[in-house]
């Protein structure tokens, strides 16, 4: 994973109507923290730090006036129906110590499992691994090409590149074929008939009173 | 149907759909989500039509139904007059705000099958709605 350069400043404005104003403006509120130092409030250019995210990578080398400072992007905030960018967390890195990173995991292929009537469930879709930031991956590659029903994939069996190593325990179950049982004809047949409109059972004071008036 | 097994109210107050979804607004146990961008009540006949469209479009996949209807909708019967109060449950809704994610594909499924099983679902749906992908 490479590093991407952004150009920073430095924010002193807080607070909800502060941070509109910015984001009207073409900024992003950011923070900045970790490695036992104070945290700083930024503002990214909302371009920048688009062509970052984009980018696929997670390390960013921020530029603050004269000095550059090594982070690595933790969280984004995004609006739910816009998917506008509305903040961001950075944590500071050093480029020669070992940090402990998510990578995301993708699936390559089909799993012919699928088709003998399984169903293939992933139980990851990040992994957490340790190495220094630019020997990170950008993705893990899984392929599942070769999974039938009652077949799965461990955490052990995950090649990662020579000096990224895997944080998660080795008998962590990544993903697995799971066999159906036979619900399709059953299931489908319950749904078609019409059922009858029960009524709910009713607790507390309102049920009481209704089992009194009709019990007298 | 879908329909809660006990409630404490047979009864409740319209309320009002105000802002967008503060909760349920992110894709969290498929790959692919279809996602609500109007407020609405959702009957609970309408969810099990597009639980049951997008499962014969995804046989292969694994459906997950986000949406739950908890609130029971009341009517009075035609040629009432007024003031017999306040009429007798009808049916059940989930109230949808804008954001909310109402179904997920996920289990190895192609975008493209999600997308066109996603598509038949939001053809049954009442309000827009919009494929979405799960945010890495």
């Amino acid at each position: 994973m490479e590093f991407i350069q952004i150009e920073v400043q430095e924010r002193e404005e807080r607070g909800t109507a502060a941070m509109n104003r910015l984001r009207r403006s073409g900024g992003v509120p950011a923070v900045l923290y970790g490695l036992q130092r104070r945290s700083l409030s930024l503002t990214i250019p909302a371009k920048e730090l688009e062509r970052f995210i984009h980018s696929g990578s997670h390390l960013v080398e921020l530029k603050m006036g004269d000095e550059t400072r090594d982070a690595i992007l933790r969280e984004v905030q995004q609006h739910p129906l816009t998917d506008q960018v509305l903040h961001v967390d950075l944590v500071r890195v050093d480029k020669d110590r070992r940090i402990e990173d998510q990578v995301p995991i993708r699936y390559k292929g089909t799993a012919p499992g699928t088709r003998e009537g399984g169903l293939f469930q992933s139980l990851m879709d990040h992994l957490t691994v340790t190495a220094r930031p630019r020997d990170l991956p950008e993705e893990v590659l899984l392929d599942i090409s070769q999974l039938h029903v009652g077949d799965a994939i461990y955490v052990r069996e995950i090649e990662l590149p020579e000096p990224v190593t895997c944080a998660l325990d080795d008998d962590q179950l990544v993903a697995h074929v799971v066999a159906i049982r036979g619900l399709d004809a059953e299931e489908e047949e319950e749904v078609e008939g019409e059922e009858p409109v029960g009524e709910p059972e009713i607790v507390g004071k309102e049920g009481e009173s209704a089992a009194a008036s009709g019990g007298g | 149907m879908l329909m809660p097994k006990r409630v404490k109210h047979r009864k409740t107050q319209r309320g009002k759909v105000k802002g967008n979804a503060s909760r349920g607004n992110t894709v969290a146990f498929g790959e692919y989500g279809l996602q609500a961008l109007e407020p609405a009540w959702i009957r609970a006949n309408v969810i099990e039509a597009g639980r049951v469209a997008a499962v014969r479009s995804a046989d292969e996949a694994r459906v997950y139904i986000r949406i739950f209807p908890h609130k029971s909708i009341t009517s009075t019967p035609e040629e009432t007059r007024m003031g017999t109060g306040k009429g007798e449950p009808d049916y059940w809704a989930a109230v949808v705000r804008p954001g909310t994610i109402l179904y997920e594909v996920g289990g190895g499924i192609s975008e493209e099958q999600a997308r066109k099983a996603m598509n038949k679902v939001a053809h049954k749906m009442p309000i827009k709605t919009r494929f979405v992908k799960r945010r890495g």
